[in-house]
């Protein structure tokens, strides 16, 4: 199996060969209606795409698309089981693939607590700082495992314009205003500094006094 | 009228054993299925759990991770290396030199070029005092600090550590223990995980490793041990950890982190007073002490499990040593009952009070006790002549295969999650040691648990004697 997909997806990433090209050859012609085939084809995608970046990983993002492999994880992202969904969303998010957004933003207030934080995640992972608009009327827990998640995602999007994160600051959600402020903190946005004061006078909550007073503190430094 | 009354404390004896087999029987396999549910439901979130965030991440927890060494010169440079490789960026290694009669402290200032400092600290918790703490000159041990201490025992050395430390949370382990490389970024998560209620504790299982192969304090293959003791003692653990403590945390009412391994909350160790030097179950103590803590005032927490293998010890391969251990056990047992008897059945206190407490009374501590009196009752029956053997073998039988199918079912389900013992010959081992066992390791244990109680009546308080045979010999 290593051997055929090999053969399949070097040249597309070597030789920048398109899908009407591999689909022509006889080897793909052989096994495209092999559902094994395509689903270890659409495995070995997502994991090299994981391993490059820059131009080999836009060849593999297309091939993903054209090939529809992009489809497989698709339907596991409408029907599968919960685990089946999270994995289908890490697959869609890292291969870029706009059209899920709207089953992640669904997904984003799944009751079940794993499907949920991975698809917020997935989100974010997609969509970059965008993604965090989802995040307005956020009813459950953003935990701090989240948050460095969260604050994970948007490190490895590198987008030069961050924007600036006071909407989470007026959140009802508690733990939501706490990912403002984290987020605050980690791009140094010294322009927040009036409101987290005040955010840290009117609050009664210990833990966001404490953390409001701590990124009070540090954003003086600067 | 003697043959009537016989005749109905024969009926009470039989109704009673019975009774006994079945609630220890039943309660063995609802812990059983809560665990094996919650194992899979652990495995299936964790594939997306992405560890590495932690290592990066600005917001990972501090700790501080407290070694306390006895006489360890042997091994403690290896030991102490392969605890400053551990993946996690932000913590500290606090070695407590426990008044070690050997070259231990000669060892690690020649090894880790450490040199005397002024470090200040609170003395939260009362201990032994301190000759002296020592730094590393070299910039690549600086996550190193030895306090070097006049002797006072594992529970005083680690309140020592927990005094020095100077993180929000702290790592108690055995020094001489192989942990997983990711060992600190799977016990930090945990203290991520909630917003509504403070994780005290995180505690895991742990493994053995007799016959394992080692190299520089890293496992690098798992073999099932050679000796049929240790081997015992692997489905043994197998069985506490995957089949029982994974219910336990499920239903929050884990009663024990293992001493050889567990993260704590170190503000909520330090208001709880730290672990007590008066009893050798002291890491029973201290969870039992934090969440009597927590609960009594009213402060929503919890105790987190990791069922993942991360820590690997050395089991005794010798009966004496091994008697010891479980004599110390019992002991243990009992000083944490009797410490906090005012919790047993007490709503207050929640699962706590009625529920573990009560099963640790009666199923760990008691069990041996009421096998004895059996044992003595049946003895009686059999030199009266009044005993039913049809009942007796039926009986027999049925505990019998319970035992070895728990056995193996504690064997499947290593099988199917972590399979760690890859090779078909160890699990052939396992599978036949499994058979004898109740022959021969139970007996034994019962044994050990009684004398446990006898050591206790007498006054004995001390830890007995722990020769470890080390895994010098397994090392390539």
């Amino acid at each position: 199996m290593n051997r055929y997909l090999e053969q399949l997806l070097f040249p597309v990433l070597f030789h920048q060969q398109t899908f009407d090209t591999i689909s022509a050859t006889r080897l793909y012609q052989k096994l495209a209606n092999d559902v094994v085939f395509l689903e270890a084809l659409h495995d070995a995608v997502v994991k090299m795409h994981a391993t490059y970046s820059g131009s080999h990983a836009i060849l593999l993002r297309t091939f993903f698309v054209e090939s529809n492999l992009a489809e497989i994880s698709l339907k596991k992202l409408r029907k599968g089981a919960w685990n089946e969904k999270c994995q289908a969303i890490r697959d869609l998010s890292q291969m870029h693939i706009d059209s899920s957004s709207d089953y992640l933003l669904e997904y984003c207030n799944s009751p079940n607590d794993t499907l949920r934080s991975e698809a917020l995640i997935g989100l974010i992972r997609l969509k970059g700082f965008e993604g965090l608009a989802v995040l307005q009327d956020y009813v459950f827990d953003v935990n701090p495992w989240m948050i460095i998640n969260i604050i994970h995602q948007l490190n490895l999007h590198n987008q030069t314009v961050v924007p600036t994160f006071d909407f989470l600051l007026k959140s009802k959600n508690i733990t939501v205003v706490m990912l403002g402020c984290r987020l605050i903190e980690h791009y140094k946005q010294a322009e927040n500094l009036l409101l987290l004061v005040e955010l840290n006078q009117t609050t009664s909550h210990a833990g966001l006094k404490e953390l409001t007073t701590h990124i009070v503190e540090k954003l003086k430094l600067f | 009228m003697a043959g009537i009354v016989l005749k109905i404390d024969f009926f009470a004896f039989n109704i009673s054993m019975l009774l006994f087999a079945f609630l220890i029987i039943s309660s063995y396999i609802v812990l059983a299925f809560i665990s094996v549910h919650s194992l899979l439901r652990y495995l299936k979130s964790n594939e997306f759990v992405d560890y590495s965030v932690l290592l990066a991440s600005e917001l990972a927890p501090s700790l501080s991770l407290i070694a306390p060494a006895y006489n360890e010169g042997l091994t403690i440079e290896e030991n102490v290396q392969s605890l400053l490789s551990l993946n996690y960026n932000k913590f500290e290694i606090i070695v407590v030199n426990d008044g070690s009669k050997d070259n231990s402290m000669e060892v690690l200032i020649n090894a880790f070029q450490l040199e005397k400092i002024d470090r200040t600290f609170n003395n939260f918790i009362e201990t032994k005092s301190i000759k002296a703490v020592y730094k590393s000159k070299n910039a690549a041990y600086k996550k190193l600090i030895v306090v070097d201490k006049v002797n006072g025992g594992k529970a005083d050395a680690l309140n020592t550590g927990i005094n020095v430390s100077s993180h929000p949370y702290v790592v108690c382990i055995d020094v001489d223990c192989i942990l997983d490389k990711d060992t600190l970024l799977k016990l930090a998560k945990p203290f991520l995980e909630h917003t509504n209620k403070r994780i005290i504790a995180t505690g895991g299982v742990v493994r053995i490793a007799n016959s394992c192969i080692v190299k520089r304090g890293r496992l690098m293959q798992v073999n099932a041990p050679e000796k049929l003791l240790p081997r015992i003692q692997v489905i043994e653990y197998l069985r506490a950890f995957l089949l029982g403590r994974m219910a336990w945390s499920k239903l929050d009412g884990l009663l024990l982190i293992s001493g050889a391994f567990g993260m704590f909350d170190r503000e909520i160790a330090i208001k709880a007073g730290g672990y007590n030097h008066k009893t050798v179950g002291e890491d029973m103590e201290l969870v039992v002490r934090m969440r009597r803590y927590m609960l009594e005032h009213k402060l929503p927490y919890s105790v987190a499990y990791i069922p993942d293998p991360l820590c690997w010890t050395e089991a005794p391969e010798s009966l004496s040593i091994f008697r010891r251990q479980r004599s110390r056990w019992t002991r243990g047992t009992m000083e944490t009952l009797w410490i906090h008897r005012k919790m047993f059945l007490n709503p207050k206190y929640k699962i706590l009070g009625l529920l573990s407490l009560p099963y640790w009374f009666v199923f760990e501590y008691l069990a041996p006790i009421i096998e004895l009196m059996g044992l003595l009752v049946t003895l009686f029956f059999v030199v009266w002549g009044i005993m039913s053997w049809k009942f007796f073998a039926l009986l027999l039988l049925f505990v019998y295969s319970f035992a070895v199918m728990f056995s193996f079912l504690a064997l499947l389900a290593e099988e199917f999650t972590y399979h760690q013992y890859p090779k078909i010959s160890d699990f052939r081992k396992f599978a036949w040691t499994a058979l004898i066992e109740p022959f021969y390791f139970h007996p034994f244990t019962v044994y050990a648990a009684l004398r446990g109680n006898w050591e206790k009546i007498k006054g004995s308080k001390g830890w007995g004697d722990m020769t470890r045979k080390g895994f010098t010999k397994n090392k390539v």
